[in-house]
């Protein structure tokens, strides 16, 4: 599996922590809310037995309470809240009238000055109920009474509920606002990240032959190094190719001296043949020396660009040829390779199709499946079966027209071999000799 | 035919001379690459063979420059650099034809004949001039379909011509072209070469090719 990018997994891991954090505190405030609204409500009944306390009194025996009371919703049938006075053998002496009668089984305290708080469900109504067990004094004697009041529990729950919704909206829009913003801040923290992203695109496409040097310094030091490397390998491969030039030009001009005196020596087919095997060797040698097999960073090279040089370099060469060139490639295609490396297949293989064609010429080349492949193809007298198997051993020649084409061919099988490409001669459809080259290499960057 | 050799070689200049020189044309050769700008500059050449690795100037300098300064004489490369990239770069800076040493000295004499003919407009090696038609690769001539038998020296008068159509040469220049270091200005060898031309390829003085212009030389041209 594909790892998650660097900004994916931040902000994910970043979220993940945001939603718990707000989730745990969202449930630690609800909780507390819940038991802060108990609280009240219990204070709430308590101050109604006490107002209740305070509207009644004895007359004689009995004990007497107002029927109708501050509060209108003790008054009015259903509200929800009820109170009720009790004597010691819990006998109703008094009932508001927001009831119709006394509810039964009501838990009381059971000594004087006992305060009972509890649940019950009443008639199918969850109710809270308070129950106070006071003791009156009259002539002497000592009255225990029960004073119980209930308020209906939905009244709590709507409250409850009111606030959640509250609660879970602010904190919903609460979390969103903070994703929101940490997208922003990650956008802003790893935008030198995407212009290093945006770079190296730009190089992987030959746009750009360095990276820029105004990164943060967490970045610099891997930047400023990877520019380092690119430099030293491109210095390292001109001076490469200076020197094995600066070789070439030793052995290869005593070796024209030489070939210019053996024309004194025609007859001379030993001496002929060896300088003939030494400059082979020498062309050979110096020529695969200089294939690279790779590039640093996989830089594209634009093969339409390689292609337009070298058919300009070949036009000139074969200009009393008339023949035609029929490129079929998209523009934006590219070979991850050394340049030079392409520059010398093309080179090679139309070198040689200029050199058999009789009229004309194609080329294609196009990118599937992540591997780049390049057709040259003429419409000369082609290659018979065992040509195509003799044409890539090293030095093979099919034929001294021209010269040295064998050599050619050799060198494009070698640089080929070295991309891990294959390469294959078949017949053409122009009736020529048709190469097939495949370079397996990476998809194109987008 | 004036070549300019620039080459750092000493051996390998007296060689290409020497066969150069036997092939007809008349070389100057120079060691350095400035020297070698210098003289392209300031002598006519019809054509120069630089070698890219030239101590002072580099040889793709030398062509950049007599390119910039709309110098049209045909140049061949002549090098061990044998890449591509080295092929592309030095044709793409101005040169016509490109040759990687060790060569076979006939591919180069063909090479810089091919090049001469195309200076001269020519596409190919049959070179036409009205009724004269000249076959560089084997050197015949026909005069309306009629073969002509030429000496050497009259065949590579023949050919100065048809390469140079309309252009007024002075008889020195020619006796330059023909026996190089050997010339002798004084002597009335061109006049001579020149009447033996006349009466071969014109017997009935019908064309007229080779016309004397008093004081100044020779001019070949046919009218319509």
């Amino acid at each position: 599996m594909k790892p998650l990018s660097l900004r994916r997994r931040f902000f994910t891991n970043t979220t993940i922590v945001a939603v718990a954090v707000m989730t745990i505190s969202m449930l630690i405030v609800d909780i507390s809310y819940k038991k802060e609204l108990e609280k009240s409500t219990r204070e709430k009944l308590r101050l109604h037995i006490f107002t209740l306390l305070s509207v009644a009194q004895t007359q004689g025996r009995t004990l007497h309470v107002p029927d109708i009371l501050h509060n209108p919703r003790f008054n009015t049938a259903g509200s929800g809240l009820w109170a009720t006075v009790l004597d010691a053998a819990k006998a109703p002496l008094w009932r508001s009238l927001s009831i119709q009668q006394t509810p039964r089984d009501l838990r009381l305290g059971e000594n004087t000055g006992d305060w009972r708080f509890g649940k019950s469900t009443i008639n199918a109504r969850q109710y809270l109920i308070a129950a106070y067990n006071v003791a009156w004094e009259n002539n002497q004697r000592r009255y225990h009474y029960h004073f119980v009041v209930a308020e209906d529990e939905s009244v709590l729950r709507e409250a409850t509920l009111r606030f959640r919704w509250w609660l879970f909206g602010g904190f919903f829009a609460t979390t969103a606002a903070l994703l929101l913003c940490q997208l922003i801040v990650l956008r802003l923290a790893f935008r030198p990240i995407s212009h290093l992203e945006d770079e190296i695109a730009l190089l992987e496409q030959g746009k750009q032959s360095t990276l820029s040097n105004d990164y943060p310094k967490e970045l610099s030091g891997v930047t400023s190094n990877l520019n380092a490397l690119i430099d030293k390998q491109y210095r390292q491969r001109r001076r490469y190719r200076a020197s094995m030039a600066d070789l070439a030009h030793s052995l290869k001009t005593p070796m024209a001296i030489i070939n210019a005196e053996m024309t004194n020596y025609a007859e001379n087919k030993i001496l002929r043949d060896a300088t003939t095997r030494i400059d082979n060797n020498i062309e050979y040698q110096l020529r695969r020396a200089v294939i690279s097999g790779h590039t640093l960073l996989s830089c594209g090279t634009p093969v339409r660009e390689i292609l337009n040089l070298v058919l300009e370099a070949l036009r000139k060469i074969y200009r009393d040829n008339a023949i035609s060139v029929n490129a079929e490639l998209d523009e934006t295609l590219l070979f991850f390779g050394d340049e030079n490396d392409l520059m010398e297949v093309l080179g090679n293989l139309l070198d040689n199709a200029y050199k058999h064609a009789r009229r004309r010429i194609n080329v294609a080349a196009k990118q599937c499946a992540g591997s780049l492949t390049i057709m040259i193809e003429d419409d000369g007298k082609g290659l018979s079966d065992n040509d195509a198997v003799k044409i890539f051993a090293r030095g093979e020649r099919l034929d001294r027209r021209g010269g040295g084409q064998g050599l050619g061919l050799a060198v494009v099988f070698d640089i080929v071999t070295a991309y891990r490409g294959h390469i294959e001669t078949a017949a053409s459809s122009l009736g020529g000799a048709r190469f097939n080259i495949t370079f397996a290499q990476r998809t194109q960057p987008q | 035919m004036k070549l300019l050799l620039i080459e750092d070689d000493a051996v390998l200049v007296n060689q290409l001379c020497d066969k150069l020189n036997k092939a007809g044309y008349q070389v100057d050769a120079s060691y350095d690459g400035e020297d070698g700008l210098y003289r392209s500059r300031e002598f006519g050449y019809d054509l120069a063979i630089i070698d890219l690795g030239l101590p002072k100037l580099s040889g793709i300098d030398i062509i950049q420059r007599l390119r910039a300064e709309k110098r049209t004489l045909p140049i061949l490369i002549l090098t061990a650099r044998s890449s591509w990239q080295d092929k592309v770069h030095g044709l793409k800076a101005g040169a016509d034809d490109y040759l990687v040493k060790p060569f076979q000295l006939e591919e180069l004499l063909a090479r810089v004949q091919a090049m001469l003919r195309r200076a001269a407009g020519y596409a190919s090696s049959l070179l036409q001039q009205g009724p004269i038609t000249l076959n560089m690769e084997t050197q015949q001539i026909w005069v309306n379909a009629r073969a002509v038998n030429l000496t050497a020296f009259e065949h590579k008068l023949m050919q100065y011509f048809m390469l140079h159509p309309q252009r007024v040469t002075s008889k020195t220049s020619l006796a330059d072209y023909l026996y190089a270091e050997d010339a002798d200005p004084d002597s009335n060898v061109i006049e001579v070469l020149v009447a033996r031309l006349r009466q071969k390829l014109d017997p009935e003085n019908t064309i007229k090719p080779i016309e004397t212009l008093r004081g100044r030389g020779y001019r070949f041209t046919i009218k319509d």
